[in-house]
């Protein structure tokens, strides 16, 4: 899931929450959920992969 | 009733709507759904209306006619969820157990929350790509109608407290740009919700 520009927005914006909420398309109109692995799953944790540029 | 026919203010202050519900015909739970949508319609009906068809009396055929009302629709939704005897039910008691499974649900249900502070460690650095990677706990299509959706968002909480999308996915929205071209689906064979390369 492509999050750079929230990630440059926090950045710039102290002020900004820090808490990034996950949540489905069309939440009111599909039951569908998922299941997901935590960021401390030994084989699968969820990850955030920021690639940049040093100033 | 005659002034009610002719002006769309007065009907709409008579009207108050019409409540649809639902009821199965066996002890099942379901959804009905329907979309109220312009875009929902097609170019031969491009706008939702309530149509009143009428009559004279039986016997006098000199006058048919049909009167159409935009319609504002709102939806109420009521959604109870039953979390008992679950791991959702022990995660919501102990968020520690989030590291392990995490859990997201439509309608009002459970959603996951990862906290970034962190990134502003980076400030004086360019930032060229973010990508949060998550893999499901789950073999997609193996619950039926309850497989895990195609498609995440991701919202934050405003300073008013409403939660908005963030900039990445409301740039899709407002450009009608399908999300899974740029921005990821859940991939049957990787088992992640991941960019398609």
């Amino acid at each position: 899931m492509n999050i750079t520009n929230h990630v440059k927005s926090l950045i710039k914006d102290s002020k900004l929450s820090s808490d990034l909420y996950l949540g489905i398309l069309t939440e009111s109109e599909l039951p569908q959920r998922a299941i997901l692995y935590g960021a401390k799953h030994s084989l699968y944790p969820m990850k955030l992969q920021i690639t940049y540029t040093k100033n | 009733m005659k002034m009610l026919q002719k002006d769309d203010t007065l009907f709409n202050q008579y009207m108050k709507g019409f409540k649809i519900t639902s009821s199965p015909t066996d002890n099942s739970s379901f959804l009905y759904g329907f979309n109220f949508s312009n875009t929902a319609l097609n170019s031969q009906l491009p706008i939702n209306r309530l149509v009143m068809y009428y009559t004279v009396a039986s016997g006098d055929t000199t006058l048919r006619k049909t009167y159409e009302y935009l319609i504002n629709y709102a939806t109420i939704n009521r959604f109870v969820h039953d979390n008992k005897g679950s791991q959702l039910e022990n995660t919501l008691k102990d968020t520690l157990l989030g590291n392990n499974l995490t859990f997201i649900q439509p309608m009002g249900g459970a959603k996951t929350v990862i906290n970034l502070n962190n990134v502003r460690k980076l400030g004086n650095n360019l930032i060229n790509k973010a990508e949060l990677i998550v893999y499901v706990a789950e073999p997609i299509g193996s619950e039926g109608y309850s497989s895990p959706p195609q498609q995440l968002t991701a919202t934050y909480k405003q300073a008013g407290g409403n939660l908005a999308l963030i900039p990445d996915i409301e740039q899709l929205v407002s450009s009608s740009i399908d999300f899974g071209q740029v921005f990821g689906v859940a991939s049957i064979e990787a088992n992640r919700y991941s960019n398609i390369q």
